[in-house]
């Protein structure tokens, strides 16, 4: 592929101080060895003190509820409440560290991978996870995960707190389970099986339907996943424990058999025996063709086209099978294949990969300074807290607000909508929101340099912009365009297709 | 297009609205006739919305989440005691069920079973358009949405259009004409652009509509669907029906998400006044839910489900079944509430009521020719 093309596909495109890499290929590959650091300057609060702040709101809240009557009283306490756990304030704190590293890290490929996996494990928007516990999950967690196997990662990413906590997990317990058999003696109502978990384990994260599983391997793989919740004792709210680990008592007992494999219980304690069975579906479901062929499909989708042919994708298969499924060599096949493809095909981007390719083109002062993000957890937000979020909703993409645990689409047909691209039209056209201010550098250097920067044959939008610079020499109110330049060149055709 | 659209950035609803292409038609004195469907994702309960109380049964099998205050229609259903609206225009012939029902998808996968409400087909991820947007586009209509995406349920129609209101402004003409240079070998990004400028004004003015979120877009719809010149089919989005644990009975997650669609029957049947009698509104859901509650008190994906119908088109309420029964052997795969009649014929029959044509034509543009009966009768009759 040609080189600045590529920088584009699979990075953000090159900053305006930027070098053009020598070995393009080379300097993305490399990007997948280690799993780089977050090079935000301020706190990066952990996951655990995300979930005491998550339950100090939640029970504060329900207290002011239950305690205060007067609603303007009560208005006055949330507002307060509100403030001193950041509940409006995290969301954007986490938007800001995920988008200054994509615009200001020296690994943007990494990122752009990391990205992905994020939506790939999606955490619905509801319960405040979106607040208090996506960002930190993924930055904790999902990160050090994309240099090992995959297997470990769909493990690990299924037991995480958001994940249990969305997909409903906690809740359940098989049939013939301790609990239900205790419950069953007493005369007390039993407690279900819940199948959301398992059926998204295997619909989304793992094989996808194209394996031709049944309602019957679904409900197996639910009893498998009994037992895998919140645990420990220290209180957090409703069923909420601040942990999340095995049960034995709400695991199903017995052998379990999915796709014709059957899953034993394994040593004698009654602690552990039925623990092992779901890290061994994991790995025979991430062994599997189907889960090989569907990952792979999945990640050309996002990095070479929308349709990827069996070339592309066998190019990744192979590299799984003869790694055993790393992923640091499974991203590397990814990036050979776009290499290898990439230059007969198109990508049309993503909201959010757009506006981070704009901000970091452009040298954009995004997603500001991250001092401006320091926060007292006593005031009220200011505009330059919350416009990174105010933006990507405008855009249609706030990303850890996925309605369904399919995540974002990917897709052109799905990403381009009339109103879809007013929006990226309309927000250029005010371009001091994304940090390209009209007393620095004239709009048009800016556009200019973005394209000598980041198109491996430049002309034809140079062209575009030299007709402009005719245009407003002889125009009578030539500062009224003011954000043309950056309008024909962030909005063209071959920005926003990577 | 300025500060005003602002309001209506909703992340939990969209709208999308059509337009006849040709509105002499309408002006000269026929009577414009609307259809509003409105797509309830996540699998919504027909149990929950609508009871099934000729036996025990289903209390029995949810004691947790059954609902307490059902308001009684009939000897063996009644309505969730959330749907208000709903039920004052039951009251005036104006609302109707159709339960048991659903599209042949037996797979229970939100994904697949979304995309198949949407598409008309009977493959998942298969057909690239909508079943709306081809039988519109065999009707020879224009559409317009007003929502962020353009809903694969609406793909196929020509000149498609959508809309929602937003904060900030576009550039002039002058501007975007560059861009269109830019864009004049790109199909799909020319065809978008070029809708954009050819925007009537009116879609820019929705400045005097109050009230947030899901009764504001009903209030914009209301407005567009009023319009003689306007569109004539409306389309809204709502999610979180997916309740596994925590559903609720007569309050809760599957009562909340209900009361939305009954804000949106309620605010059209309000604010279309006289039109409202030439509107038909309609549910569109991918599956229903067991009959049985789970571990979380809440359910999980099942088949049959039910339609809700509301609008001055029908001339009588009623609940239309051919009733499966509750007991364990009815039931499909021993778990789920069976359809016996397929979604796919309801809104064909509804289609063309409303598109003013032949069952069977409409059949042949939207459900590719598959064999479903006509329902004009049941549900009009």
């Amino acid at each position: 592929m040609m080189t600045k093309a590529f920088i584009r596909r699979v990075g953000f495109g090159l900053r305006p101080d930027e070098d053009i890499p020598e070995d393009p290929l080379n300097w993305a590959k490399s990007q997948m060895n280690v799993s780089p650091k977050l090079i935000w300057p301020g706190k990066l609060y952990s996951e655990t003190e995300m979930i005491d702040i998550r339950v100090d709101f939640q029970l504060e809240e329900d207290k002011i509820q239950e305690t205060e009557k007067n609603p303007a009283k009560a208005k006055i306490k949330k507002t307060k409440l509100y403030r001193r756990t950041g509940r409006k304030y995290f969301e954007k704190y986490e938007l800001a560290i995920r988008h200054h590293q994509a615009v200001h890290g020296n690994q943007p490929v990494f990122e752009r991978f990391w990205h992905f996996w994020g939506n790939h494990f999606a955490i619905v928007d509801k319960n405040k996870l979106p607040v208090f516990n996506t960002g930190p999950m993924q930055r904790e967690q999902l990160r050090p995960l994309m240099t090992g196997k995959f297997a470990d990662m769909v493990y690990d990413m299924t037991l995480t707190w958001p994940m249990i906590k969305s997909l409903d997990n906690f809740k359940s317990a098989g049939p013939n389970s301790d609990t239900n058999m205790h419950r069953k003696r007493k005369n007390k109502r039993v407690k279900g099986l819940n199948e959301n978990h398992g059926r998204e384990l295997l619909e989304l994260h793992t094989i996808s339907p194209k394996a031709g599983y049944t309602q019957e391997d679904v409900i197996n793989t639910a009893y498998i996943m009994t037992g895998w919740g919140f645990t420990g004792w220290k209180k957090g709210h409703k069923g909420e424990l601040k942990k999340t680990g095995y049960e034995h008592f709400n695991h199903e007992p017995g052998t379990h058999t999915v796709l014709g494999k059957e899953y034993k219980i394994s040593g004698f304690s009654p602690k552990t025996k039925g623990k092992k069975q779901l890290r061994q579906l994991v790995n025979d479901l991430c062994a599997s063709q189907s889960c090989m062929n569907f990952i792979a499909w999945k990640l050309c989708r996002h990095f070479i086209c929308d349709d990827p042919n069996r070339d592309m994708i066998k190019i990744v298969t192979d590299a799984w099978v003869k790694s055993d499924g790393i992923l640091t060599e499974i991203h590397k096949a990814v990036l050979d294949a776009a290499w290898k493809h990439g230059n007969s095909e198109k990508k049309f981007l993503s909201p959010e990969t757009w506006l981070i390719q704009v901000a970091r083109m452009t040298g954009a002062d995004w997603p500001g300074d991250p001092k401006v993000f320091e926060y007292d957890f006593v005031s009220r937000l200011n505009y330059k807290q919350k416009k990174i979020s105010k933006i990507l909703a405008e855009l249609g993409h706030l990303p850890f607000r996925a309605k369904q645990p399919n995540g974002f689409p990917d897709t052109a047909t799905e990403w381009l909508s009339q109103e879809y691209l007013v929006r990226r039209i309309a927000l250029i056209n005010n371009p001091v929101q994304i940090g390209l201010y009209k007393n620095s550098t004239p709009f048009m250097d800016i556009a200019k340099k973005v394209v000598k920067n980041n198109f491996d044959d430049p002309q034809e939008l140079l062209n575009v912009l030299d007709e402009l610079d005719l245009k407003n020499k002889y125009s009578k109110f030539p500062t009224l365009k003011i954000s043309e330049p950056l309008i024909a060149i962030l909005c063209s055709r071959k920005v926003l297709n990577a | 297009m300025n500060i005003s659209r602002r309001v209506f950035l909703s992340g939990s609803a969209s709208l999308i609205v059509t337009a006849p292409m040709l509105s002499k038609g309408f002006a000269s004195g026929i009577t414009k006739k609307n259809l509003v469907v409105v797509m309830l994702r996540g699998g919504m309960d027909g149990l929950t919305a609508v009871p099934f109380i000729g036996n025990g049964i289903l209390a029995k099998a949810r004691p947790d989440i059954g609902v307490d205050k059902p308001i009684k229609v009939t000897s063996n259903f009644a309505l969730h005691p959330r749907l208000k609206k709903f039920k004052k225009l039951w009251n005036e012939d104006k609302a109707s069920i159709i339960h048991a029902t659903s599209i042949p998808y037996i797979g229970r996968s939100h994904f697949e079973g979304q995309y198949l409400m949407e598409s008309g087909g009977t493959k998942p991820y298969y057909d690239k358009t909508g079943w709306l947007g081809r039988a519109l586009e065999g009707a020879g209509r224009k559409s317009l949405s007003i929502s962020l995406p353009m809903p694969l349920i609406l793909r196929g129609g020509q000149n498609l259009d959508n809309f929602m209101p937003s904060r900030n402004s576009l550039p002039t003409d002058d501007t975007l004409k560059i861009l269109a240079a830019d864009y004049k070998n790109d199909e799909m990004l020319s065809k978008v652009l070029n809708t954009i400028r050819k925007r009537p004004i009116a879609m820019m003015q929705s400045k005097n509509i109050t009230g947030k979120k899901i009764k504001g877009l009903a209030k914009i719809a209301s407005q567009q669907l009023n319009d003689i010149n306007g569109p004539s089919i409306a389309v809204f989005d709502i999610a979180g029906f997916d309740t596994h644990a925590d559903q609720g009975g007569d309050y809760g997650q599957h009562a909340r998400k209900l009361e939305q669609f009954d804000d949106i029957v309620g605010t059209l049947a309000k604010q279309m006044g006289p039109s409202f009698e030439n509107t038909i509104v309609v549910s569109l859901t991918e599956f229903g839910r067991t009959v049985d509650q789970n571990g979380g008190s809440g359910t999980e994906h099942g088949y049959g489900s039910a339609i809700l119908m509301a609008g001055g088109l029908l001339s009588k309420s009623k609940i239309i079944s051919d009733w499966p029964g509750l007991e364990k052997k009815n039931l499909f795969e021993g778990r789920d509430l069976n359809s016996s009649i397929d979604a796919r014929a309801v809104y064909a029959s509804i289609l063309a009521r409303v598109l003013d044509t032949d069952h069977q034509k409409v059949v042949n543009n939207a459900f590719f020719g598959a064999d479903l009966p006509d329902m004009t009768k049941r549900i009009f009759g």
